[in-house]
């Protein structure tokens, strides 16, 4: 591993010297050099495309929701941290008793990228609870009590996690990608310790801020007309059109490797694949369950306890993220076989037949993983938010080609590496 | 296409012959025994367990207590022939498939060869294990007529939540459908130092929702179960589960949308009616002590 380890740091930004702690003068000097980064680094659509998706499901008997909310942690400054996710929370929190009422549920996800609310509803009185939520996102007038039942919530998930290897090595993968102190290297829902010390009128001065109509993009799935779901999400969006602006990270200068020594008995690898704003998501998506495919456990791999890959994105394209759990000893063997994996796939397209059997595969489990119509919204309002445009995943999936899969593998760039394990 | 083909196939290997080598059938009796002994160790299985034999005599329980006795190949054979059958089966397609694709895939489905006399099949109970627990568990059930099945599952819906607002946090309330009849059947358990979760405790809170239970309660939960039978039914999957369930539970094809109709109807003085009955004349009782 130490072997892996040397290959893959450092990159090319070159080594870093360790950091000494500046002056607090000079941190908000730094903080606000940054922001100005941060501020050019949005990612604005050539075209402004419509930022509302509409899926029509007759035989639905729920109706789903998602808002993607250009408010996620990359926002924060540091004394901030987990202050976006604190004002979800609070939003959820203070909505909560009217959806109930109303037989309604309501979910969270903090992203480094978004923030995004995902409902779901009765068909007879959905157009209620939405209403009721939006007047509530984008009204700034949470309770106090909203805020501390949020933050209590929070503060459980946040016990829940600590210690815990995936979350460890989350953090680790984008410290080894974009530099230790940089904000997508950052807890994504925030520390405990910052949270503790936001009151409600700080939660509600961010929302003000950052909650605002002109930063969503939204889906609805269900028994719906485009007619009527349009009027509703309108009544609160405002415009149609407005592109909605996508952050993207400031240049990384992350050590490309980074080691984090746990007395585990086995060793967590996480391989993070930069890729550009022009790659082609679907294409990605399809690699990443290719790999996924290829290091699952299995009687031919009985030292691989657990593999994964997804697909990360920002305003400025993104990163495919492999995660494997294997026993020590094999550890930099399986590192080196995913990124011999991606360079095959970019050198040449897969046999035709093996191609469609591996998309028949693909389109399946996509499918099955949008069996919900929360599922099918929020993925909508995602790739509204990142691509500026929506097309069902039946089509996009039925549009792939081995070309197209060979390209999305060539465009990734030079893994950032990050270990966790004995030492 | 070619996906609900491979899918159709699968299903009818599903269906087809068992596997019969003597180390399979040791192998698959084995795995049953393990997990009928290891779920009736639990205290909420065994209460079903024993309720269910309580309020529907002579109907397989299933589950914990389906610990299987000194079957052979022969009887396993016999039993495949016997219900395995095109006539013995239901099918639920959920999807955009036209319904005459759906039945040319199906018509032709296999039949097994005729059973013959059935082997001497001496069922052999299980349960024997010692239930593992240290809260008390208790619980308590009334059969009732299937045409009530509305009005139970309303009546449950409320009994929970009235519990478990008194303080008796891992209370649950099911209607529970056997041959011919359904029931209504509470549970409640309780640790040592938490509000006691005894017959009479759970009596007593049924008497109160008895007296005071309103048209509102009711409507607001004829409310929630029509939601929560809806969410279900929201993906493909939960669909079939959901119209696969009330078919197998009633007969009738149209078993959800019927159970959906006869909520619809229920009120009040049904309700109040079904809980007075629990209160007064359970027909199963059954306690487990902490160890």
């Amino acid at each position: 591993m130490t072997a892996l380890l040397r290959a893959f740091g450092p990159t090319g930004h070159g080594a870093r010297p360790q950091r000494r702690e500046a002056p607090a003068g000079a941190r908000l000097g730094r903080l606000a050099v940054r922001c100005a980064i941060l501020a050019l680094s949005v990612h604005t659509p050539a075209v402004a495309q419509s930022r509302i998706a509409v899926l029509e499901e007759p035989d639905g008997s729920a109706v789903a929701v998602s808002i993607a909310l250009n408010a996620g942690t990359s926002w924060e400054l540091d004394f901030e941290a987990g202050l976006t996710h604190l004002a979800a929370r609070a939003i959820a929190e203070e909505v909560r008793p009217a959806l109930d009422a109303l037989g309604g549920r309501i979910a969270v996800e903090c992203r480094s990228a978004a923030t995004v609310f995902t409902l779901l509803l009765p068909p007879e009185n959905w157009a209620q609870g939405v209403d009721r939520f939006l007047r509530a996102l984008f009204g700034a007038s949470v309770s106090e009590g909203a805020v501390e039942r949020g933050r209590e919530r929070l503060l459980r998930s946040f016990d829940a996690r600590a210690g815990a290897f995936p979350h460890e090595l989350n953090l680790a993968v984008t410290r080894a990608l974009f530099g230790d102190e940089h904000r997508w290297a950052r807890p994504v829902c925030g520390r405990a310790d910052a949270l503790a010390r936001h009151d409600a009128e700080e939660v509600r001065r961010l929302m003000r801020s950052r909650f605002q109509p002109t930063r969503a993009a939204a889906a609805v799935a269900g028994p719906v007309t485009t007619a009527e779901a349009r009027t509703v999400l309108l009544h609160a969006l405002g415009e149609d059109v407005l592109p909605v602006l996508v952050p993207a990270p400031a240049s990384g200068t992350g050590r490309g490797a980074i080691h984090v020594i746990r007395p585990t008995v086995t060793t967590w690898i996480g391989l993070a694949f930069p890729f550009p704003r022009d790659a082609d998501p679907e294409a990605l998506r399809l690699l990443a369950f290719r790999i996924r495919e290829a290091f699952r456990p299995s009687f031919q791999r009985p030292d691989v306890f657990d593999a994964g890959a997804t697909v990360e994105q920002h305003g400025d394209g993104g990163w495919l993220q492999v995660v494997l759990v294997t026993a020590p000893e094999r550890a930099e063997d399986y590192a080196n076989d995913v990124i011999a994996l991606v360079r095959r796939a970019a050198s040449e397209p897969l046999p035709r037949a093996e191609f469609e059997d591996l998309r028949r595969r693909y389109r399946g489990r996509r499918l099955l993983e949008l069996e919900t119509p929360e599922a099918r919204a929020r993925n909508a309002a995602l790739q509204l938010y990142f691509e500026q445009r929506f097309r069902l995943p039946s089509e996009s999936i039925a549009a792939l080609t081995r070309r197209r899969l060979q390209r999305a593998a060539a465009a990734l760039g030079r893994p950032a590496v990050a270990v966790l394990g004995p030492e | 296409m070619d996906e609900l083909d491979a899918m159709a196939e699968l299903l009818r290997d599903a269906v087809g012959p068992p596997p019969l080598a003597p180390g399979q059938v040791r192998a698959a009796k084995a795995r049953v025994e393990r997990a009928g002994h290891a779920l009736s160790e639990l205290p909420d299985r065994r209460v079903r367990a024993d309720l269910w034999s309580s309020l529907f005599p002579g109907a397989p329980a299933g589950g914990a207590n389906a610990v299987p006795g000194p079957l052979a190949s022969s009887h396993l054979e016999w039993l495949w022939r016997r219900f395995y059958r095109p006539s013995a089966m239901s099918v639920v397609v959920v999807g955009e498939v036209p319904d005459t694709v759906i039945r040319s895939i199906f018509a032709d489905w296999p039949t097994p060869p005729e059973p013959g006399p059935p082997p001497s099949l001496r069922p052999v109970q299980g349960g024997t294990a010692e239930v593992q627990t240290n809260a008390a568990w208790v619980g308590l059930g009334r059969a009732a007529r299937t045409g009530e099945s509305g009005a139970l599952a309303a009546a449950a819906e409320l009994v929970a939540a009235r519990l478990r607002a008194g303080g008796i946090a891992a209370a649950e309330a099911e209607v529970w459908w056997g041959p011919g009849r359904t029931a209504l059947v509470v549970l409640g358990s309780a640790l040592p130092d938490a509000p006691a979760a005894s017959p009479e405790s759970i009596r007593a809170t049924i008497a109160d929702l008895a007296a005071d239970v309103t048209a509102d309660l009711v409507a607001e939960a004829q409310r929630t179960l029509r939601r929560r039978l809806l969410y279900q039914a929201r993906t493909a999957r939960g669909l079939a589960a959901v119209i696969g369930t009330f078919h197998e539970r009633t007969g009738a094809p149209d078993g959800a949308a019927r159970f959906l109709d006869a909520l619809d109807r229920v009120d009040a003085k049904a309700v109040g009616r079904i809980l007075r009955a629990l209160v007064e004349r359970p027909d199963a009782v059954l306690e487990i002590g902490p160890q």
